[in-house]
């Protein structure tokens, strides 16, 4: 059985820089690195490589030059094989073009018995990856999965939405995307950091899976750094009468601003 | 020399600081407190492979390099800045490594393989009560016997002396003994792997004391009793008399990590001092960080910790390349100097980082909520002498400098 997990390098968004003046970030000073939700996906096919000795591969979209650590991280993690389609401007492609070239790759490099994303990039936060490559492929879906189980041939999907706990039970081929609820990724020890130095991975040209015409880029016109307005309320407790009444006070505040 | 890291080593560094993140950063403070080091977190740190990183993996190391020693090493003390996990990381990494360099291939493959996996202990016991920078002063002598060595003597201020007791396995030091004669002198050391317990009880003619430090209390430190101990014959660590010679070099090693390890907790103290500095406000609202008496002594101190930075990473880079990549012309005599200065740099400067930071935090820094004492209180064994005395490092600078003949008084 073969598992592919896509992979993105984003913007670590813990250690964003913004120009005081103007508010714009300066992109070029912030660090890539894998995404979280990622790194969740690529553990969860880990898990499956240990439990049913699937091959776990996995693709990203960029550069040698931008790209290699994040290919030698997913190595160092545990997978089999790596591909790195070469594109530049990654960040610019829009999330429908990316979808068609991991359709593509699973295309003509699969198949792929089940693919599985992060739910949404650390970045730009679409989440539309995942359901578009879905829709592009013809796999069925289970998307914001939080729980992986398995039962002979079928897998067990659960994912919390509003309205409830969701369970889909699937048997391959399908794609699922995962959050971080999933599971608590590994992280790589230094004997496999050293191993994955000497993995090679397989680089493929963009233009082999989709031609120039087919790809579009989104034009970001603005981004702000916006920072969550404050409120402070000092609530005075002299008595131990106060506290039930600032209790309630505290309740009514959360309650307020949605938290409760 | 520009300090750039390769992708490995910041791979491994981010696989460090996310460990650090998980296990050490959430407990540090009570290792602290109740001064011992959790046996389920030095096995978890064994299997990350946070232990002989620099040792071949023919022997069960990492088959990494110092300079990744010196990235755990930093990364580590940043999380546990009271330094107490930090160091017993850089004892598994710098003994290890030195045991690597010159023990016989029985003995690495018996000591090796358990101390990466966290389940043994190997230290270094050189220190005597006479004092610990006159090597060439020790009393325990180590008398020649049919198949081994009858050892007699006693050291003090050692670490690890409870972890030898308590893991697994047991596990031991690097040991130094006078061989031969008894007389001064640094030509009749013999050095030994000392093992006094090691897959079962305690061995006959071993007396461990462990001693209450005033910081760094995750990790014991103590004393012990040799009454004709027995050592046997493969345990001696190259050729005998050589002993001085081989723990020097074993000192150059640990002292690179000494460096990184007080590094990582003057980088955690200066953070905290950021936060305060530029948050807490008074005098109708200035930032304490916007008086020039507080912003300029923070820019000297933060220069002084990245120049401090640049000798250790220096001193690691060659320490490679004569000890893991054998490149001719590098010898362990180059190494003397460099790390001797990032030896003498690095506890002084986080010394006086600590110093500020408690005085910034006003009465604050002075209880013991702060936890900024503690890091205080960790990293100045290094300044007393903990693998070797600031004076030591400037008469190691001076010697190599302007000649061991110049500077004799």
């Amino acid at each position: 059985m073969r598992v592919l997990v896509p992979i993105k390098l984003s913007y670590d968004i813990n250690q964003m820089k913004y120009d005081e003046r103007t508010g714009e970030p300066i992109l070029d000073a912030v660090p890539r690195v894998m995404g979280d939700m990622d790194r969740c996906a690529l553990e969860a096919a880990l898990q499956l490589k240990e439990s049913l000795g699937v091959v776990v591969e996995f693709i990203s979209i960029g550069s040698r030059r931008t790209h290699n650590k994040l290919m030698m991280d997913a190595y160092a993690m545990g997978c089999d094989k790596g591909y790195l389609i070469e594109a530049e401007d990654t960040n610019t492609l829009d999330a429908y073009t990316v979808s068609s070239i991991i359709g593509k790759f699973v295309e003509k490099y699969g198949p792929y018995d089940i693919i599985i994303m992060g739910a949404t990039s650390q970045d730009t936060h679409s989440s539309v990856v995942p359901p578009a490559l879905s829709a592009l492929l013809g796999y069925r879906a289970a998307f914001g999965v939080d729980k992986v189980t398995v039962e002979g041939d079928v897998f067990i999907l659960e994912a919390t939405y509003e309205d409830g706990i969701y369970r889909y039970r699937l048997t391959p081929p399908f794609i699922i995307s995962v959050t971080t609820e999933a599971n608590t990724p590994r992280i790589p020890k230094l004997k496999d950091i050293l191993k994955a130095r000497r993995m090679k991975y397989e680089v493929l040209p963009v233009n082999d899976l989709i031609s120039k015409d087919e790809v579009r880029k989104i034009n970001v016109t603005s981004i702000k750094k916006y920072v969550t307005p404050r409120r402070r309320e000092i609530i005075e407790v002299d008595s131990e009468e106060d506290v039930d009444k600032a209790v309630y006070r505290i309740i009514e505040l959360l309650k307020e601003a949605e938290i409760l | 020399m520009y300090l750039e890291f390769s992708e490995d080593e910041q791979l491994f560094r981010e696989a460090v600081i996310e460990f650090s993140k998980r296990y050490i950063e959430p407990i540090w403070v009570n290792v602290d407190e109740v001064g011992k080091l959790p046996g389920d977190l030095i096995k978890r740190m064994g299997e990350q492979g946070l232990f002989a990183i620099p040792v071949s993996e023919e022997f069960g190391g990492v088959g990494g390099t110092l300079t990744m020693a010196a990235i755990a090493t930093e990364e580590i003390a940043y999380y546990d800045p009271a330094v107490a996990i930090a160091v017993y990381a850089l004892l598994q990494n710098g003994w290890p490594m030195a045991l690597d360099q010159f023990g016989s291939d029985e003995v690495k493959s018996m000591i090796l393989p358990e101390v990466a996996s966290g389940d043994a202990f190997f230290g270094i016991a050189s220190t005597e009560a006479h004092g610990g920078s006159d090597v060439a002063g020790i009393k325990t002598f180590a008398e020649k016997v049919e198949g081994g060595w009858r050892v007699s003597g006693e050291k003090v201020y050692i670490s690890g002396v409870r972890e030898v007791l308590e893991l697994p396995t047991g596990g031991g030091w690097f040991f130094l003994s006078k061989t031969g004669s008894r007389d001064y002198g640094h030509r009749n050391i013999s050095a030994f792997a000392l093992l006094p317990r090691w897959k079962g009880d305690v061995k006959e003619g071993f007396e461990p004391t462990i001693f209450d430090e005033i910081g760094r209390g995750g990790l014991s430190t103590g004393g012990f009793k040799l009454d004709n101990f027995m050592i046997e014959d493969k345990y001696l660590i190259g050729e005998e008399n050589k002993g001085f010679y081989y723990v020097m070099q074993g000192f150059n090693i640990a002292r690179i990590l000494v460096a990184a390890a007080c590094i990582g907790s003057g980088r955690w103290a200066l953070d905290q001092a950021k936060e305060w500095l530029t948050n807490r406000k008074l005098f109708q609202g200035r930032k304490l960080s916007s008086f020039q008496g507080i912003h300029f002594k923070f820019a000297e101190l933060y220069t002084e910790l990245e120049a401090a930075r640049l000798f250790t990473y220096k001193a690691a880079r060659l320490a490679d390349k004569i000890y893991i990549e054998k490149k001719p012309g590098f010898k362990p005599k180059d190494l003397n100097v460099p790390v001797a200065m990032a030896k003498l740099k690095a506890p002084e400067t986080t010394i006086r980082i600590y110093e500020e930071v408690l005085k910034w935090y006003g009465a604050y820094g002075y209880t013991k909520e702060s936890n900024i004492y503690r890091g205080w209180l960790g990293t100045f064994s290094y300044v007393i002498g903990a693998e070797g005395g600031q004076n030591i490092m400037r008469i190691i600078i001076a010697r190599d400098i302007l000649g061991k003949e110049n500077i004799r008084s």
